[in-house]
């Protein structure tokens, strides 16, 4: 019996959930959506609104994806090769990945397949993490998200981006409205207050993401977390998600029970549109040397979204 | 006397005949191409960009002069910027664009005049050959087609977006002179 209580124990504080472990999903019965993210260098959100060709749409709020949707692969080559926006190339690194999501939800869990061919390029970087698949989901509480994507939480005074300079505190991703004012360089550490970073969090104006990391030896370990003032890491994974790997195709499956709904996490129901993001770092690397895709609005059930996600 | 009045009258109309055939004369080759490049400083500077661009060679071998895209038609809008072109030449003369390095020194400034001038007009001298009315979505790459349809529905003109696609892009040089802080406001 106690054996059993120990078992339970490590998995309640691991946050895995047995219903979410065992997904029953026929994932051959859901069509995959193909979905190509890029390199995208240094392009922040203030470099969207003011150096972008199309700045003018981006500030009237026209998506990323009504312009550029099949221009990914070109874009990525363009700028991983240094031509643009990237002042520091890795040499021969691939500019984009081709990737299938497929998703799914039923009563209790929504669920998220992730397939690509992996990469077999290798820079010779060394690091922690061979591999970090990432999901980001928000809605229209932050307005930029659902213009953006993950460009809208990405600005340009960010650790390793254009306008951060040495002897500036790591910054990572974090929302307009967290800070008293976006310049052409950022937001920089000047926060609202933080009663209006409480109302933020408790009015669920902030992004969620769930993050599978997978190292050298390729073990899997879980990263979750909210961005808001910064990215802040949730003491408790409160997601699932499995990797495998079968003739060079990388799956990873990741689950989350939808009624979820306490300080940096996002309850997902039916009838309401997300943007969803995906990001994908290869070869050790970190920070801004990942591939991203465009945010597309993503929902449960329903028909107006680009990806839907479809009831079991 | 009838004889000296409809001789008056000939001599008249022929004055004005030779005075509007020179006219038109030099009207065409200030217009030409060869004029704008026989200064140095324009042949090997923006002409030899020009001749890298789409505009100069494409797979339906139309390629429009310098005063295509610069010169509006039209006798008054034609003779408006005739004179103000005149200020190049006094410059040229005088000095202060006469070498590719001093051309160089002034490009943006000259450039923000045309695209001003662009501006003030609707891009008459794009619209010489380009029209809405007769773009086919269909045929344009996505992006394209998209911010062609945004541009009729705000009311853009065409140098809005096209700056650089002849010459150097010094637009950018331009963003870089701004620190852009007030070009941040979201109208959505």
């Amino acid at each position: 019996m106690k054996t059993f209580a120990k078992i339970f124990y490590l998995l309640v504080i691991t946050g895995i959930s047995l219903p979410a472990m065992t997904s029953e999903i026929n994932w051959d019965n859901i069509k995959a959506e193909s979905i190509t993210l890029f390199y995208p260098g240094q392009s922040s959100w203030e470099w969207l609104l003011t150096k972008h060709s199309a700045a003018k749409s981006v500030r009237k709020g026209a998506p990323c994806l009504e312009c550029h949707e099949d221009e990914e692969a070109d874009m990525g080559k363009i700028i991983v090769s240094g031509k643009k926006l990237e002042p520091s190339p890795i040499k021969g690194k691939p500019g984009s990945v081709k990737i299938k999501l497929k998703t799914a939800y039923d009563k209790e869990n929504a669920y998220f397949q992730v397939q690509w061919k992996e990469s077999q390029f290798s820079s010779g970087n060394t690091g922690k993490y061979k591999t970090k698949v990432t999901l980001m989901l928000g809605d229209k509480s932050v307005k930029e998200y659902p213009v953006a994507g993950c460009w809208g939480v990405c600005h340009d005074d960010a650790s390793n981006m254009k306008s951060f300079k040495k002897g500036d505190k790591k910054r990572q991703l974090y929302t307009s409205a967290s800070r008293v004012k976006i310049k052409r360089t950022g937001g920089g550490d000047a926060l609202v207050d933080e009663d209006a970073l409480e109302e933020m969090l408790e009015e669920k104006r902030f992004l969620e993401y769930w993050q599978h990391r997978i190292d050298a030896k390729s073990k899997s370990n879980l990263s979750h977390g909210y961005i808001l003032e910064k990215r802040h890491k949730l003491k408790q994974t409160k997601f699932n998600s499995t990797s495998t790997v079968k003739n060079g195709i990388r799956t990873v499956i990741f689950s989350r029970k939808r009624n979820k709904n306490g300080p940096g996490l996002i309850p997902l129901e039916e009838d309401h549109q997300y943007t969803l993001g995906i990001a994908l770092h290869e070869d050790f690397v970190s920070g801004r040397q990942h591939y991203v895709g465009f945010g597309r609005s993503f929902s449960l059930g329903g028909n107006d979204s680009v990806i839907t996600a479809i009831k079991q | 006397m009838k004889s000296f009045i409809a001789i008056s009258f000939l001599a008249l109309g022929l004055i004005s005949l030779i005075g509007a055939f020179a006219f038109e004369k030099v009207i065409a080759y200030t217009s030409s191409t060869e004029f704008c490049i026989s200064c140095h400083e324009m042949e090997s500077t923006v002409y030899q960009e020009y001749q890298k661009t789409t505009h100069f060679k494409n797979a339906s071998g139309i390629s429009p002069s310098c005063s295509d895209c610069h010169v509006p038609r039209g006798l008054f809008p034609t003779l408006t910027r005739k004179i103000i072109a005149a200020k190049d030449v006094y410059h040229w003369v005088i000095g202060s664009i006469n070498t590719p390095e001093k051309f160089e020194a002034q490009r943006l400034k000259m450039a923000k005049r045309v695209w001003q001038q662009m501006e003030d007009n609707d891009s008459a001298e794009c619209r010489n050959c380009h029209d809405f009315k007769h773009m086919n979505f269909d045929k344009q790459r996505k992006r394209a087609a998209k911010q062609h349809q945004n541009a009729i529905r705000d009311g853009e003109t065409c140098i809005n977006c096209h700056k650089g696609i002849a010459h150097k892009a010094v637009h950018k040089d331009l963003e870089e002179e701004s620190s852009f802080d007030d070009e941040l406001e979201l109208e959505f």
